[in-house]
């Protein structure tokens, strides 16, 4: 009886075991397989598009965020009538009758009739109930100022491959950290297409773009595109910029050009109205250079503000050309601050020849002219010196007050702003802080480039450029009260070989408070007509802007 | 005899209890898909009003449209400042 027993026993057990080890086998060893089987017949692979960063002002303000928006499709094989479908849509899509019945013609299952509507014309379009007709959602670039700021931001189109691209400004140069990255997601869903699994296996891991904290502020930005609109306008001009930046840390507070261009619908605009011309683009500076070569020779001890100019009683020939002050006035034995004052060429020359070529490359290098600034724009170009070889005397002595040498307009700031900041130049720099969507924030540090002159030396050159204000040619339109510091510029435009007498590229540079700088700003007017001078031109639309600056940094007036 | 009786009782036991739980755990996953799209809708639909309420909000504090507003409601840029205390000296004359 008991073998039976153990028979029967035994029976079951190996009945157990060969049903294990079976369920083992599809479980564990085909379970791949099995899987890809069931995901091929129930899974949907989902892209999972990132959420591409934003781009903030120093308060917070996304001055590029993102919108929904929603990709209108249409099924050709179930639209019944398509000129009357094509007729009703077309005022809603903003497309004309005859483009969207070709396309509701073609013998497609999927036709996209606009890649980008609003919900109000999406709620309108669905309210039709339209057999075929679909919307699949989507977020868009989207720009809350307009066409603030529209070159330092540069927009958001396509690359080859269909998917979003940055392009200029900073659109294009933190594009992989504004994009983010795709995942991909299998999910498995049952036979009415419900999900009946509640996890969603990654097969590629994601993440939405980064936002990044810009030190420009808005308000400032806003001030600069107003003022600078409203004074190109006014001086009858071809555009113009407006740089603001604090001295103290490169950071940059505003960049403001004109002509500029709507990011919102960069299509309807010229490849050239893209470009940033404050990194981009290259000019004669003119007297807003006499700054830096001043405070060169005031640091190398050849002069102070007191020494007297031994050839400034007329024009000076040199290698067979004549320097001239730009008013043919000129004032024998007048010091450098006079010099200054004045924006007298022929005292600058005075200093250039002080200087001698070799010491003034040598300045000029350390204040960064002919170098990139490293500023975080895509677009900046180098604007670099000939060698020393190729100078000859009339070059020295045109370089000594900014003709015959050229620089983009963040360099000549940034050089300038060491002045500002005790002699020491600070890196230009648009983005403070890069945050990642997981919290985590990337601080970029100011960075010091360099000191081209001494404390002492820009203290001094400080107090040339508030006389230069005070008493220049500029000084009816200064607000009262302020001590500024700054520098009128009208530099000729080089033509084929020649300089044009009656075109000109009007500067005003210079900082407040004098004492303690909040910002360095150089306002650029390109070809006034009104008025060829810095002092008519870019000086008012300076001092209207550092007015409003100053007020709205709280400063109090000290005069 | 009575022992293995006792084993063979308590394997059939736990059988049924696991074949039961099987059959009520199941049953209440399939109904889960259900939720799951509800719930997905619902995220769907608030994170849709969400981005829909930041755009009007972006819209109506930007720079651009407060000062069409502020000129439509008669604001005037202000032309000079008054200043209530001026900064102290630091030396005076006698």
């Amino acid at each position: 009886m008991r073998w039976r027993y153990r028979f029967v026993l035994s029976f079951y057990f190996f009945c157990f075991l060969a049903t294990i080890l079976r369920l083992a086998h599809w479980q564990i060893v085909e379970a791949d397989t099995l899987s890809q089987v069931g995901e091929s017949q129930y899974g949907r692979s989902i892209t999972l598009t990132p959420r591409r960063g934003e781009i903030m002002t120093s308060d917070g303000f996304p001055i590029a965020a993102n919108k929904l928006a929603y990709l209108v499709f249409a099924n050709p094989k179930e639209v019944k009538d398509i000129q009357t479908v094509s007729t009703i849509l077309s005022p809603l899509l903003n497309a004309d009758t005859a483009s969207l019945s070709s396309l509701l013609s073609l013998n497609r299952f999927w036709v996209a009739l606009n890649p980008s509507v609003s919900h109000e014309i999406k709620q309108q379009v669905e309210r039709l109930k339209i057999p075929g007709v679909g919307f699949e959602e989507q977020y868009v670039r989207y720009y809350p100022e307009a066409s603030v700021a529209a070159q330092l931001l540069g927009f958001v189109g396509k690359d080859e491959t269909g998917n979003n691209q940055g392009y200029f400004g900073l659109e294009g140069f933190y594009d992989r950290q504004l994009r983010g990255r795709v995942a991909r997601a299998v999910q498995i869903h049952d036979a009415l297409g419900r999900p009946i699994l509640a996890r969603m296996d990654e097969t590629g891991g994601g993440d939405d773009g980064r936002n990044l904290i810009l030190n420009v502020d808005r308000a400032i930005q806003f001030m600069a595109d107003e003022e600078l609109k409203k004074g190109v306008e006014k001086y009858g001009a071809q555009g113009g910029m407006v740089l603001v930046m604090n001295p103290k840390t490169g950071g940059i507070l505003a960049i403001a050009s004109q002509p500029t261009f709507d990011p919102r619908k960069y299509w309807e605009f010229e490849e050239k109205d893209y470009i940033n011309p404050s990194v981009s683009s290259t000019y004669e500076p003119g007297s807003t250079f006499k700054p830096l070569v001043m405070s060169s020779a005031i640091d190398a001890g050849l002069v102070t503000p007191k020494t007297k100019c031994t050839i400034c009683d007329g024009p000076i020939p040199i290698g067979g050309y004549e320097i001239r002050t730009w008013n043919d006035k000129y004032h024998p034995d007048e010091t450098m601050m006079e010099t200054i004052q004045f924006s007298d060429n022929t005292g600058m020359v005075f200093v250039g020849q002080k200087l001698g070529l070799k010491l003034l490359l040598s300045y000029l290098n350390k204040f960064g002219i002919g170098e990139m600034t490293g500023v975080d724009l895509q677009g900046e170009i180098p604007s670099p010196l000939r060698d020393s070889e190729s100078w000859y005397p009339i070059d020295l002595a045109t370089a000594s007050f900014g003709q015959g040498i050229s620089v983009t307009p963040l360099q000549l700031l940034s050089a300038f702003s060491a002045i500002a900041n005790e002699g020491v130049r600070m890196e230009p720099h648009v983005v403070n802080k890069i945050e990642t969507q997981n919290g985590k924030v990337i601080t970029i540090n100011p960075k010091e480039l360099g000191r081209p002159i001494s404390g002492a030396a820009a203290k001094v050159m400080t107090e040339i450029l508030v006389n230069a204000v005070d008493k220049g040619e500029a000084k009816f339109a200064k607000p009262k009260g302020y001590r500024i510091a700054g520098k009128t510029g009208t530099a000729q435009i080089p033509i084929g070989g020649h300089y044009d007498p009656n075109k000109t590229i009007a500067s005003f540079i210079g900082f407040a408070p004098a004492d303690d700088p909040k910002f360095v700003m150089l306002v650029v007017i390109d070809r006034p007509t009104s008025s060829i001078f810095g002092s008519e031109t870019a000086a008012p639309i300076f001092f209207t802007i550092a007015k409003k600056m100053l007020l709205y940094y709280g400063v109090t007036p000290t005069q | 005899m009575k022992k293995s009786f006792f084993v063979l009782s308590i394997l059939l036991v736990i059988i049924v209890v696991l074949t039961i739980t099987r059959a009520v755990v199941s049953n209440s996953l399939a109904t889960s898909g259900v939720d799951l799209n509800k719930l997905s809708a619902e995220v769907d639909s608030y994170q849709r009003e969400s981005a829909l309420l930041e755009e009007k909000i972006l819209n109506e504090s930007s720079f651009t449209n407060l000062k069409e507003e502020a000129g439509r409601q008669g604001y005037e840029t202000m032309s000079s400042q008054i200043v209530l205390s001026a900064p102290l000296p630091m030396a005076y004359n006698k």
